[in-house]
């Protein structure tokens, strides 16, 4: 009983802090940029919180209740934007949190969007291709107009999919009268591309990534080319940014996923390294002239460039002061502790901060949503061409605002998100 | 192994072996996140079949 109690406390602080450090990071800024308290008010709380239960048959003819949840935050600047996720771990505080994550994000890409999330709490794994079908179609049917195309669009995110998205498309558009059909395709990003998707909207978040080291060797006057990274995860971010990175000519000289740690100073080749994973359940032990290495001393590798893609809390006070690279660019979500981002701004290391350097991802959502909206076809060189000129802008806007103010980029970059909303507010007013 | 329910490691087919952290509570993103698929992919009620082009693609929108 006791076990019990310890282990639900335990849960609840791990739920809270989420959403604890969210705020934290809000008020803080807010603090620091001086904002109008009536527009931290309104920025403090989510706008809609939709819990909706509702019954799937499957397969074997029983019915079973899912719950599924979105949070609408806020959506001053646009349409609500944010990922769906299936998980059983997935609730209302975790939910409030990406949300409220995703407002600060769309705001500070400069796109015309607010923040939200939203889910359904159950494990993936034990349903069905078909009953996952239903789920999906029931839960897009429950939400009705809860989400549009100019009013809150989803996009995938833990264990949903570009298959996962055209469902949802399809369900949401069957809905509608037959002549309104197609002007609601953008009612989701995310999707199939022979369904509307993004040519290349799988490597935007690397792209956005490699796009954020290079402009900042540009603006230090630094040449990316013999200049040497390492990469923790070599899932789809890093892959591609290790790409892109490779066609500059730097230098792979260390690899970290599940399965082990792998170096080779003289440099790894990334697309025989994605080619080996791909013969090799996906592992990277084992590469052809790579020495395996413990986990522990990865981060302490010598290189220039680190990229932590693949989760949060790796960079801590335990392998801060062992960093060695003068550039880390946060490829995954929160990857630097607070106390860990301490130590490395006093060792003079610069961090491109997760809010700027992943937003490749969701300012590629925005094409697709604007090439289904105008009902064009755009070329992969095109979009890349896009998302440079959009990542472009934001990063010398935040870099700017660094500098003139002196801050951390990371502050610079919430500093800049929470403005714009800000100025939004001033503006418009609030009604009535 | 006792992992933390909130965490996305819970449901994560490297959780046992993962060499990426030894802090297995409250991930709530990873790009190595990887789910055992499906109980039973036999029965198709889809009217395409084989839509192998999503399976291979991690499509994930960063927060």
């Amino acid at each position: 009983m006791k076990t019990l109690i310890k282990e639900l406390k335990q849960k609840e602080q791990l739920k809270q802090g989420m959403l604890e450090n969210v705020m934290e990071q809000f008020n803080h800024v807010s603090d620091f940029v001086n904002l109008n308290p009536n527009i931290k008010k309104i920025l403090s709380v989510t706008n809609n919180e939709l819990i909706i239960h509702f019954p799937v048959r499957m397969d074997n003819g029983d019915v079973e209740i899912f719950k599924g949840y979105r949070v609408q935050h806020n959506n001053a600047l646009g349409p609500y934007k944010g990922g769906l996720r299936y998980h059983p771990t997935i609730d209302i505080d975790a939910v409030k949190a990406l949300a409220m994550w995703m407002t600060w994000k769309t705001s500070l890409a400069g796109l015309p969007y607010g923040g939200a999330k939203g889910g359904i709490q159950m494990d993936p794994k034990k349903y069905s291709n078909s009953e996952l079908e239903r789920i999906t179609r029931r839960f897009t049917y429950a939400l009705g107009d809860n989400i549009g195309p100019e009013h809150d669009i989803p996009a995938p995110d833990i264990n949903t999919d570009a298959q996962t998205m055209a469902w949802i498309a399809d369900t949401y558009m069957s809905t509608k009268a037959p002549s309104e059909r197609s002007r609601n395709q953008h009612v989701v990003t995310g999707k199939p591309i022979g369904s509307g998707g993004l040519e290349g909207r799988d490597r935007a978040t690397g792209y956005g990534v490699y796009l954020t080291i290079k402009f900042w060797a540009e603006l230090k006057s630094i040449k990316l080319k013999d200049k040497t990274f390492i990469v923790q995860g070599f899932g789809n971010v890093g892959y591609w940014a290790a790409h892109f990175l490779e066609r500059d000519e730097a230098k792979l000289v260390g690899v970290q996923d599940a399965f082990g740690t792998i170096v080779n100073k003289e440099g790894l080749n990334v697309e025989h390294l994605l080619d080996y994973t791909k013969n090799n359940n996906g592992s990277i032990v084992g590469f052809p002239d790579s020495k395996d290495i413990e986990k522990e001393d990865f981060f302490g590798l010598d290189c220039d460039i680190c990229i932590p893609a693949a989760l949060g809390n790796q960079i801590n006070t335990k392998n801060a002061s062992k960093i060695k690279a003068f550039l880390v660019a946060e490829g995954a979500n929160g990857p630097t502790t607070v106390e860990a981002e301490k130590i490395l701004l006093e060792r003079g290391i610069t961090i491109i901060p997760d809010i700027l350097c992943n937003s490749g991802g969701v300012i590629g959502s925005y094409f697709e949503w604007l090439q289904n909206r105008n009902g064009e076809l755009w070329e992969l060189n095109e979009i890349m061409g896009r998302i440079n000129k959009k990542m472009r802008e934001v990063f010398i806007k935040v870099l700017n605002v660094a500098e003139s103010r002196k801050i951390n980029m990371r502050s610079a970059a919430y500093v800049l998100a929470i403005e714009r909303l800000e100025r939004t507010y001033t503006q418009r007013g609030v009604f009535p | 192994m006792k992992i933390n329910t909130t965490s996305l490691c819970n449901t994560c087919v490297y959780a046992a072996s993962c060499n990426l952290t030894s802090n297995k509570n409250a991930i709530w993103s990873c790009s190595e996140f990887e789910t055992e698929r499906l109980k039973n992919t036999n029965q198709k009620t889809n009217l395409l079949p084989n839509l192998n082009f999503t399976k291979s693609e991690k499509e994930i929108e960063f927060i």
